[in-house]
């Protein structure tokens, strides 16, 4: 490739990766993020006190909104992924540079071809505590010592693109001073002295250390980050008594952060939960923490409160308080039993490295600094599998054979024929599920991109000499996830109660009225709509649930991944759940072909009707601990009940009552169905309103029709 | 013994302290011109019927044994002189009919209720007979709340206070914690709007205090009938004068009873306005800053 031409375009990642072409894998892609630091523009927005802001997520938009005025790249580093190709940014390079048309199709073919599939998406959680406590000169010093390994030389290129980034973005804002006036030329002048003085070595400032969590933040790519309350909580205690601090300034730099957690679609933000030492972590910043999210009311970050036996209750007063708010947010956990399962399904993990995990994406466990998680690996869809069971192993959408043989429903003499049926199909599509993801995984143990700035931010990479990707981290698991696994259990009673015990309906008229979707079969599917449903605390319907996906999570906690680690069941389902149900038949709940799923462990739809300490008991009968990479649990709250004091207590108390009887986490939305409909009907005036979708907030207002539909469908647990 | 009840609802938070849940018994021998549960008053089962559900299918028309429901020029009569409330028509599929009002055991009763009894644990919460007006099934309630009393679970009644309590001491030994209606300070509008006589109502305030039984005064706001410097004051005399009395709420009128009026063919006799929040804040503060006590006062 014509470097030349990659330098007239911009192709700075381009450059890099070509330069290295031939250099011992990894180095091509050191190279490439080298080239990329020393020459991608550095933005520090007008608005923005927290510098430097990540200038390549989200380009296109970023053009479209007027706001993105940075060469954007080909070759980019796509947040989670690392370099990929954007076949929207060449197109648009094809209008600015007509006369390297054909060198930009050239180009876009051969990278996509070098780099096809060999960037999977995960969510991260990088090490900020050894950042902000030790600086990263010490993880530069163990890497500058190593020899002349492929992989330390791709290290020592990274870190000389960083030395000249950090250079580069102390430039821009002595620039930035120099035009300024007043007030924010004084501000500029102290953040950019703070950042002269933070990331390289031990933070001695608030300031300085969320300076460098921020760097962290954008150069692992605004993902996710750990307890900020824990690794800065100590310094902006001290820097408050001290008069160190303008507590002005700090929330002013916390809202900064919270915008660009939102405009970078950063994801998990933790606080709170106990300390190596065994203490909780809760302080000062915790709660300025939470009064950030009240402040400014954003679907991000999506902030993970920690709280245990200990928890003081003014902060758990105050994450109520802002939970009334409506922004969904914070999102709330069980700090003890994380802590305890943890260390049973890690028998090696040490209580130091337990109390650090941490949430990656919506809410995929991992530990803070030391894990390379794949998350989410893929999702199990349970409702599709339970079609399988129904018609042989052939998917009627489809119309192909996808699944075993395992016998026509109408042959089933009994329940326990057909009960034995799909926990083969769930047997089979695990193997095959955990054969797919193994080999992508396989595959960037040597191939692909390594994630080098993950490398660097990761404990033990650099100790056992192997990248990210390739193993390096202490801990590797991958977290999967479940979808509908209620239209499964209500799916199963009613087949046991409507066809096999109370003959209300035969074999082959179920099988014809799932074929036919129902038309013609209404009354069928009045019968089985109006049988009993996980939710609503029937012991008989909550165990058959809990019995078949005990067996459903074992079969996946089973397996390993090449990397070493567990295959971790989860149940996370965001927007996705609508998705889902696109590829699932008609089910024996009465759910017509191609509707939604339920919610994460949720009920299905508008089923739930014995209000909110029913669904909790109906949940805690599932065996929610086989499924820690998070069992995500939605509950709706009507706007008015968590308006009062008293309100907030009581729903504190019915959240208390979840965690000690064995409930992980819960995620609340806070909700009044008038105010979502009148949104619904004028979005423009309800642009704010947000809601919980899974493991995350979204802008009500941006999700789409049908999923706004189900939104107000599904019943406010009052 | 059986009693008559409309339905049992969980995770109620503001009928007694903590996370409770509440029973609902059938039969009210008062007639609050304002009441929300209509549906309550009669202790007989009742069929209701949403119009707006309906679709006119006839479905109810075939299996009604007693030929109430008829349809003319597309409008569904029921003749509600004919209703056995036999329920046969509630497999409506568009669940436009319901009956309001089955028979349980206290034996049932306590089945349903001690699901929740974790939560009435964690949150110093418990069960709450509600109505109609419970004491109206005195014989029922004695037996459900002594049923309650061999689980451990706290006990609250929600009465209206036109029953003579102190008739009836054993009972209220089973008592924790009574909520008690103060409806109007005016014996003659109080009688007018509700059917309630005060001097049993006062009788009941006395005696309460006498035994020393913790009670929480509920206290309806219903624009134009009471929302008078007159009955406000009323109520600051009553917890100045009984001291068994730990909290006052103030209950703001709404409307979400008053489709069921329709749904049950009765007609309402007026149509109040719903207290706008500052009017509601306006009295809270008043009582707050009259209040010669530590009583706490809220709004729920």
């Amino acid at each position: 490739m014509n470097l030349e031409s990659l330098k007239e375009i911009g192709e700075w990642a381009a450059y890099g990766f070509y330069e290295g072409e031939n250099l011992p894998y990894p180095r091509k892609y050191g190279l490439a993020y080298r080239r990329l630091y020393e020459n991608m523009d550095v933005r520090i927005d007008d608005d923005v006190l927290l510098a430097p802001c990540e200038p390549y997520y989200k380009c296109l938009n970023r053009i479209e909104d007027g706001v993105w005025t940075a060469v954007n790249s080909i070759f980019n580093h796509n947040h989670g992924s690392g370099l990929l190709v954007s076949y929207e940014v060449a197109s648009k390079k094809k209008n600015e540079f007509p006369e390297y048309a054909n060198f930009i199709d050239e180009l876009c073919a051969d990278l996509s071809e070098k780099t096809s599939y060999r960037g999977q998406y995960i969510h991260s959680n990088p090490d900020i505590y050894s950042i902000v406590n030790e600086g990263f000169q010490s993880i530069k010093d163990a890497v500058e010592k190593e020899d002349e390994d492929p992989l330390f030389l791709t290290l020592k290129d990274y870190i000389a693109g960083i030395d000249v980034y950090f250079q580069r973005v102390k430039e821009k804002l002595a620039e930035k001073i120099a035009a300024t006036h007043g007030e924010r030329k004084a501000q500029l002048q102290f953040i950019h002295d703070e950042f002269s003085n933070c990331f390289y070595t031990p933070a001695t400032s608030f300031i300085q250390g969320l300076l460098s969590v921020n760097f962290v933040w954008m150069l692992d790519g605004c993902d996710s980050i750990g307890r900020i309350d824990y690794a800065l909580g100590d310094l902006f205690e001290s820097d408050i008594e001290s008069g160190k601090l303008d507590l002005h300034f700090a929330r002013k730099l916390l809202n900064d952060f919270y915008f660009l957690f939102e405009k970078m679609h950063g994801w998990n933000l933790q606080i709170g939960g106990y300390k190596p030492d065994g203490e909780d972590c809760c302080n000062l910043l915790t709660k300025e923490c939470l009064l950030a999210c009240g402040r400014n009311k954003r679907s991000k970050p999506n902030l993970a409160f920690r709280i245990n036996k200990t928890t003081k209750k003014e902060y758990i007063d105050l994450a109520m308080e802002t939970l009334a708010l409506g922004s969904g947010i914070p999102a709330l956990y069980n700090d003890d039993l994380y802590i305890q399962l943890l260390m049973e399904n890690f028998k090696k993990m040490p209580y130091e490295d337990a109390v650090m995990y941490g949430f990656g994406g919506c809410t995929e466990t991992m530990i803070t600094g030391m894990s390379c998680v794949d998350s989410l690996a893929g999702s199990i869809n349970l409702a599709h599998i339970l079609g399988l069971a129904m018609f042989d192993g052939f998917d009627i959408l489809k119309n192909e054979q996808t699944g075993l043989h395992t016998g026509k429903f109408e042959d089933f003499e009994t329940f326990e024929d057909f009960y034995s049926a799909l926990k083969k199909q769930i047997a089979s599509c695990t193997e095959g599920y955990v054969n797919w993801v193994n080999k992508g995984i396989e595959f960037r143990l040597t191939d692909g991109d390594p994630k080098i700035p993950r490398t660097l931010f990761t404990r033990d990479c650099i100790k056992n000499r192997k990248s990210f990707e390739g193993g390096g981290a202490r801990y590797n698991w991958a977290v999967s996830s479940y979808d509908g696994s209620s239209v499964l259990i209500d799916s199963l009673y009613a087949i046991k109660s409507a066809v096999f015990d109370n003959h209300l309906i035969t074999k082959n008229t179920l099988v014809e009225a799932l074929k036919c979707d129902f038309v013609g079969y209404e009354t069928e599917q009045e019968i089985l709509k109006s049988q009993a449903t996980f939710g609503n605390d029937i012991e008989s319907v909550d165990l058959l649930g809990a019995a078949i996906l005990e067996y459903t999570w074992q079969q996946l906690l089973n397996y390993k991944t090449p990397r070493g680690g567990k295959h971790v069941p989860s149940i996370i389902l965001f927007t996705t759940y609508e998705n889902s149900g696109a590829l699932v038949c008609a089910t024996a709940n009465g759910r017509n072909s191609g509707t939604y799923l339920n919610d994460s462990v949720g009920a299905c739809q508008g089923v739930d009707e014995n209000g909110p300490t029913a669904l909790i008991n109906s949940v805690l009968r599932l065996p929610n601990k086989l499924a820690f990479g998070t069992p995500v649990f939605n509950m709706r709250i009507q706007k008015s009940l968590l308006s009062t004091k008293n309100g907030q207590d009581k729903y504190w108390s019915l959240i208390e009552n979840f965690f000690i009887r064995g409930g992980l986490q819960i995620q609340i939305s806070v909700l009044d169905r008038e105010e979502l409909r009148a949104a619904q009907a004028e979005p423009e005036k309800h642009k704010d309103i947000i809601v919980r979708m899974g493991g995350y907030s979204e802008y009500f207002v941006n999700l789409s029709k049908g999923l706004q539909d189900s939104v107000i469908k599904r019943s406010e647990q009052i | 013994m059986t009693g008559m009840i409309t339905k049992i609802s969980r995770f109620c938070i503001q009928d007694g302290p903590g996370i409770r849940t509440t029973v609902f018994l059938k039969g009210c021998p008062l007639s609050c011109q304002w009441c929300h549960n209509p549906e309550t008053i009669n202790p007989s089962p009742e069929l209701l019927y949403d119009r707006e559900k309906c679709n006119l299918c006839r479905l109810c028309e075939g299996v009604c044994p007693t030929h109430c429901h008829s349809f003319e020029y597309g409008i569904h009569k029921i003749d509600l002189e004919k209703c056995s409330a036999c329920g046969k028509c509630t497999v409506c599929p568009q669940k436009a009919l319901s009956i309001s009002g089955v028979e349980m055991s206290s034996e049932e009763i306590v089945k349903e209720v001690i699901k929740d009894s974790s939560f009435y644990e964690t949150s110093d919460g418990g069960v709450t007979l509600s109505g109609g007006e419970p004491f109206f099934q005195a014989g029922f309630c004695r037996e459900v709340l002594k049923a309650l009393k061999v689980h451990g679970i706290h006990t609250c009644v929600e009465t209206s206070g036109c029953i003579d309590l102190s008739t009836m001491p054993e009972l209220i030994e089973l008592i924790d914690l009574v909520l008690l209606d103060y409806k109007h300070s005016n014996q003659h509008l109080l009688k007018e709007f509700t059917g309630e006589s005060q001097e049993i109502s006062n009788q009941n305030l006395g005696y309460l205090c006498k035994i020393n039984k913790q009670t929480i005064l509920r206290c309806p706001i219903i624009p134009g009938v009471n929302d008078t410097k007159e009955h406000f004051d009323g109520i600051l005399k009553v917890i100045q004068s009984y001291d068994n009395i730990i909290e006052v709420n103030l209950l703001p009128y709404h409307s979400l009873g008053e489709s069921k009026y329709d749904q049950l063919q009765m007609s309402k006799q007026r149509s109040f306005a719903i207290p706008t929040q500052k009017q509601v804040d306006g009295w809270l503060n008043y009582l707050e800053t009259s209040k010669r006590n530590a009583i706490k006062i809220c709004a729920i």
